[in-house]
């Protein structure tokens, strides 16, 4: 079992032009270990992508003051390739499109970056695997030939990186707004993808705005996210809450004094 | 190579600083030499006697002597390039320009003497060759040491062999196409390349043959201060289609060596050319080259030019479009790296209507090296309804290393359309930042990136040659993220 | 002869600085140039050849009064401007400035008078900071003859909210040079928006030699907008020049609506850290005239930002041709060059380049240009005659649009109406001559 840990983790965004920083978390806690699902839950411009990115260690977020940790070891030091080595993974909200580079080479890559170079893995055995994972994922063979995200959809962007995660195989995802952008039914491919990876060496923490993502991954705990901090953890019970009576009424619940990006 | 005249000197203070400094590069896998004793030599430098004795050491007619002194008259005349890279610390004095290593040529590899041999086998020639080519050419210093074509293909009348031997045994075919879409006067180089003009390859492809495996020739240096001057013609006839590839490599010296080739390429009506080059001189090597098609009606000129070595390259390949519905294209990668100076580019000339014209270069300066792109689109009076396509990318990749991008687009017809579009930058740090977080090393993601960025061109070359680029890149690579 | 040339001017020149009472500075400097001028180079515009241009050709300079009356026929509309300043040949027309902002000590005058009244303050930045009297052959002889302009200044924390309106007229009623300079010093966090125009009154065959200078000090920002309309028969050099300190902005709009042969030379040096230029451009070439545009930008401070955009139209057997550059030099660490050329070529005869350059000495910028040469967007052409618009007034409106991103800069109302008056009238023009 493995446990992911982040402790009063405060991070700023540097505006480089301006040599400004501005302050995004404000001290977020959370612990989880491999075979618990957590979600995150909260308004827009509230840090949870600050959040998801400070973790795998994204160069352009700081990280002010507390730390993250991997089985009891601190990940701030390492660049952002260790920590995918060392069992993170980021679905990103936007990845990047490079020309040039085959989705499938670069799977490849990845995987045997994590192998020793007297380990390959045999292109049988990979080309079994990916077959497995594009099977689950109601993917055809053509996309894997395709250049790295370069021109797919926005749905086909998210199916890609949960095909990367399910190839993969990290001890930690990180899901950012996974659902956003997705019809329905892609929700439905992209949900089994990640209930597949579900077992005792797997966690995985889903950022949404929304709880229908919810229905299909279904968390063992849900956070609250206001204003660069944590405000609630529960159930799956907190998630239906939420959808039932909005941020705002969660945050009166509370008594915060946190303005909402999106209210008037 | 005539380029119009620019004041793009800002980047020779650097160059002319390095150049004293200039040691060996240990990263250059064909920088070995054999000690070859030549048969015949000139000697260092050069006089009209030296361009005599070229002439009659060759035997040849009197109109290509005549046609020699008058090439060296206007070098003599000619000024150097007044734009581009610094080639004041070119030694033109101490060059050997024509130096012959055998006396005869071979079709038999076997018969080729043992240190030639021994040459072109560490640099995987014959075994070439062997695998795919329909013919092959391999030219030592200044002389075609051998060459060789499948019966099959000499068969159907196509003509290859080496540029002076053609000059003996097809004399009309030769002077009906010999320097007249490069003319000594030209430039300088042009004129030297006239005067003293060794080797290369002749092709000629009859009517409505088509060879769908290359040809390929390959050039080599081996002595110091050696100047190597091919001259390349190649005719493809009305709906005949070839490919050529050419890769070239030196020893590493010193001091440095020169490469001025010409090469002439005529596409007939309907014809189809692809040029392929492969250029990885050593980095003592001047490579300054003048390389031109005529496209007729209807027929394609592809030139594909991948310039990863030498000391200073100046190349811009043209196409002249003179048929209606004619294409041209270039794809082109340059790599420079340290003390080195590509200034490359293309130049696409359209004269008649609906021709098309395509330039993609992309190119990477690294260690500080400086890489730059220098072209030419042309739309003449009478080119209503062609258009042309340009795109330039350049990856800078430390802070040492530079990248000017010099297009030029004339246009003189209102019926035409053209897009250009350059991007200079270093690797993109949101790829880098995505690749890592898969767990791919910072090296390797550089690699990939790099891969990517020219897997356009890579795409477009024979397998062998895909590869070999591949792993030479890569080694370039090596060592760029510490 | 030469020499006999030399002596004339020599006298005829410190006559003229001395019936402008100029201090000694400028006399010296004057004298000075107009010895060096002919041994030094001519400014190099790529793939532009004016080299036979009469630029250099010196009418003697005397001190002459222009009449007023001949303005009429421009149907200039400047008496309700608060802040104009009008000359016409060597003449001051009017001169206004809001009291308001003269109490804050903003000047804004011809540039005898500015040189009289202000002379430390000139000397200060005349020619020393955006570009150097000796920078080529044409500036060098600009000092020398200079013979009329203004300068304003705005001084620190100042913000100018009217705009300030420039009009410099040629007087071609007779043979006379019109040497022109333009001194604009914004000094630290100030703001002004800036407009000027050029046009000739008259026939005659002048030269004109404009050298505008804009000095934006730390924060400063200044919107400049221009419209030159020099006669078919001005022969003209136009260089403005732009020097930016820490975090100041310089936004150009320029429209070059010349009918005569003009070599323009366009160029603003990003100095100080943040500094940030837009660079737009628009041109119309009619007849067999040749509008030859170099505009560059070089970023020298980091997270320098310079953008250059240049639309043209060409008609008849004109000649456009727009070089740009983006110069990023070592060190400048964090920039951005990005240019932009789009030309329309409406004619078979004419001739137009679009050569955008780019040098970049430092990796971590990100620097890139594109270009293009077409015709009309078929697709608005399209969308307009499906509403009944007729092809030629469709093509019209199209190329307004095409032009459009200067137009909008300009912020006089009645400038800018009787720019797009010139523009309908020029396309109107060209198309007869299809």
């Amino acid at each position: 079992m493995s446990k992911l840990e982040v402790k009063n983790l405060h991070v700023a965004v540097v505006d480089e032009d301006k040599s400004l920083q501005k302050e995004i978390l404000k001290g977020v806690d959370l612990t989880m270990n491999t075979g618990e699902i957590h979600a995150i839950m909260g308004p827009n411009g509230t840090g949870k992508s600050t959040l998801s990115q400070a973790i795998m260690g994204n160069p352009a977020y700081k990280v002010t003051e507390g730390d993250v940790l991997l089985d009891g070891k601190s990940l701030l030091e390492m660049p952002v390739d260790e920590r995918a080595r060392a069992g993170l993974f980021l679905a990103m909200q936007y990845p990047a499109e490079i020309a040039g580079v085959t989705n499938i080479e670069f799977m490849r890559a990845a995987i045997n970056a994590r192998r020793a170079d007297d380990d390959q893995i045999p292109v049988l055995e990979f080309m079994k695997f990916l077959d497995k994972n594009l099977a689950t994922l109601d993917m055809s063979d053509d996309m894997v030939e395709r250049y790295l995200n370069e021109g797919f959809s926005g749905g086909e962007k998210k199916r890609n990186e949960i095909l990367q995660l399910m190839m993969i195989q990290p001890k930690f995802a990180i899901l950012d707004e996974i659902d956003s952008g997705l019809d329905i039914d892609a929700l439905k491919v992209v949900s089994k993808g990640v209930n597949a990876m579900r077992g005792p060496e797997f966690g995985s923490l889903i950022i949404t705005h929304y709880q229908r993502l919810l229905n299909y991954i279904v968390p063992d705990t849900v956070h609250v996210m206001m204003d660069g901090r944590i405000v609630e953890s529960g159930g799956p019970e907190l998630a239906e809450k939420l959808e039932a009576e909005g941020y705002a009424g969660v945050r009166d619940d509370l008594g915060l004094d946190v303005k909402l990006t999106d209210e008037i | 190579m005539p380029m119009p005249e620019t004041e793009n000197t800002k980047n020779n203070a650097t160059i002319a600083s390095s150049v004293d400094e200039l040691g060996l590069d240990k990263d250059y896998d064909f920088g070995f030499h054999d000690d070859v004793t030549p048969v015949f030599s000139t000697g260092h430098g050069l006089t009209e006697d030296v361009v005599r004795a070229i002439s009659k050491e060759k035997n040849e007619p009197q109109w290509m002597l005549d046609f020699r002194l008058k090439s060296y008259e206007l070098y003599k005349k000619l000024p150097m390039p007044v734009f581009g890279p610094d080639l004041s610390k070119l030694d033109l004095d101490n060059m050997l320009y024509y130096q012959k290593a055998t006396d005869k040529k071979y079709r038999d590899w076997e018969e080729v003497p043992e240190d030639i041999k021994n040459t072109f086998d560490r640099l995987g020639v014959p075994e070439a060759e062997r695998k795919y080519l329909a013919g092959s050419s391999a030219q030592y210093e200044s002389e075609v040491v051998y060459h060789n074509m499948r019966d099959e293909f000499n068969k159907a009348g196509i003509i290859f062999t080496d540029t002076d031997t053609a000059l003996k045994e097809y004399p009309e075919l030769f002077r009906k196409w010999f320097a007249k879409l490069v003319k000594p006067s030209d430039n300088k180089f042009a004129a030297l390349n006239s005067a003293v003009w060794s080797g290369g390859s002749f092709i000629y492809v009859p009517k409505g043959v088509k060879l769908d495996v290359p040809i390929q020739s390959y050039f080599r240096l081996n002595a110091e201060n050696s100047g190597q001057f091919e001259r390349t013609l190649i005719i493809v006839d009305e709906g005949a289609s070839v490919q050529y590839v050419e890769g070239c490599t030196a020893p590493n010296y010193s001091s440095d060596s020169l490469h001025a080739a010409v090469v002439e390429v005529y596409a007939q009506k309907d014809a189809y050319m692809r040029y392929t080059t492969i250029q990885n001189w050593s980095n003592n090597v001047y490579s300054l080259e003048t390389k031109r098609a005529q496209a007729m009606e209807n027929a394609t000129m592809e030139w594909v030019d991948g310039n990863l070595g030498s000391k200073i390259t100046m190349k811009y390949p043209s196409v002249y479009l003179d048929g209606e519905g004619a294409t041209g294209t270039m794809l082109s990668i340059a790599v420079a790296g340290h003390n080195v100076d590509q200034d490359a580019g293309a130049r696409m000339i359209h004269n008649a209507k609906n021709t098309s014209s395509s330039i993609v270069s992309k190119s990477i300066s690294k260690d500080g090296g400086a890489v730059d792109y220098r072209g030419t689109v042309r739309f003449g009076r009478h080119s209503d309804g062609s258009k042309a396509h340009i795109e330039c990318d350049t990856i800078i990749m430390d802070e040492e290393s530079s990248s000017d991008t010099i297009p030029y687009n004339e246009i003189l017809n209102g019926n035409v359309s053209m897009e250009h579009e350059a991007k200079v930058s270093k690797i993109s740090e949101e790829q880098l930042y995505y690749l890592m977080s898969r767990g791919v090393s910072e090296a390797k993601a550089t690699e990939m990136i790099i891969m990517g960025f020219v897997e356009p061109f890579t795409k477009e070359l024979p397998m062998e040659y895909a590869v070999e680029l591949n792993r030479l890149i890569g080694y370039e690579m090596e060592g760029t993220v510490g | 002869m030469e020499t006999q040339a030399e002596i004339d001017f020599q006298s005829a020149v410190s006559a003229f600085s001395a019936a402008h009472s100029e201090p000694d500075w400028l006399r010296n400097l004057r004298l000075d140039m107009l010895e060096k001028y002919p041994a030094l180079a001519l400014p190099k515009f790529e793939k532009i050849r004016y080299q036979r241009w009469p630029l250099t050709a010196a009418h003697q300079p005397t001190v002459q009064a222009s009449a007023a009356a001949d303005l009429a026929t421009l149907d200039l509309d400047y008496a309700q401007a608060k802040n104009v300043l009008v000359t016409y040949g060597e003449s001051v027309i009017t001169s206004k400035l809001d009291p308001e902002l003269a109490a804050q000590g903003v000047i804004f005058t011809d540039l005898f008078t500015a040189v009289r009244d202000y002379p430390e303050l000139v000397e200060k930045y005349f020619m020393t900071t955006a570009v150097k009297p000796d920078a080529n052959r044409l500036t060098a002889f600009h000092t020398a003859f200079l013979n009329g302009g203004a300068f304003l200044y705005v001084p620190k924390g100042v913000t100018i909210k009217e705009p300030i309106q420039g009009y410099y007229i040629q007087d071609s009623t007779r043979p006379q040079d019109f040497v022109q300079h333009v001194l604009v010093v914004a000094d630290t966090n100030s703001q002004v928006t800036y407009s000027e125009n050029y046009a000739t009154v008259g026939t005659e065959a002048n030269l004109a030699n404009v050298v505008v200078e804009v000095v934006a000090a730390d924060d400063a920002q200044v919107r400049f907008s221009a419209v030159d309309q020099f006669s078919a028969a001005t022969t003209a050099y136009i260089s403005r020049q732009g020097n930016l300190a820490n975090d100041a902005k310089l936004d150009w709009a320029v429209g070059l609506m010349n009918d005569g042969n003009v070599v323009v030379d366009f160029n603003t040096d990003l100095v100080g850290h943040g500094a940030h230029t837009e660079v737009k451009v628009v041109a119309v070439t009619t007849g067999d005239q040749l509008q030859g545009i170099d505009t560059r930008v070089t970023n020298l401070g980091q997270h320098t930002i310079g953008h250059i955009l240049q639309h043209g139209v060409i008609l008849e057997s004109s000649a456009l041709i727009f070089n740009g550059v983006g110069h990023i030099v070592k060190g400048a660490r964090g920039s951005d060059a990005q240019q932009e050329s789009r030309v329309l070529m409406l004619s078979t005869h004419a001739r137009g380049d679009a050569n955008p350059i780019l040098l970049i000495d430092e990796n971590d910028v990100t620097a890139g240009h594109a270009a293009s040469v077409g015709r009309v967007d078929e697709e608005q052409m399209y969308y307009l005659m499906s509403r009944g618009i007729d092809k030629k007034r469709a093509e019209r409106l199209v190329i307004r649009g095409f032009l459009g991103n200067v137009l909008t800069e300009i912020p006089a109302k009645r400038v800018r109406d009787q720019l797009t008056a010139t523009i309908e009238r020029k396309l109107e023009n060209g198309q007869k001559s299809e």
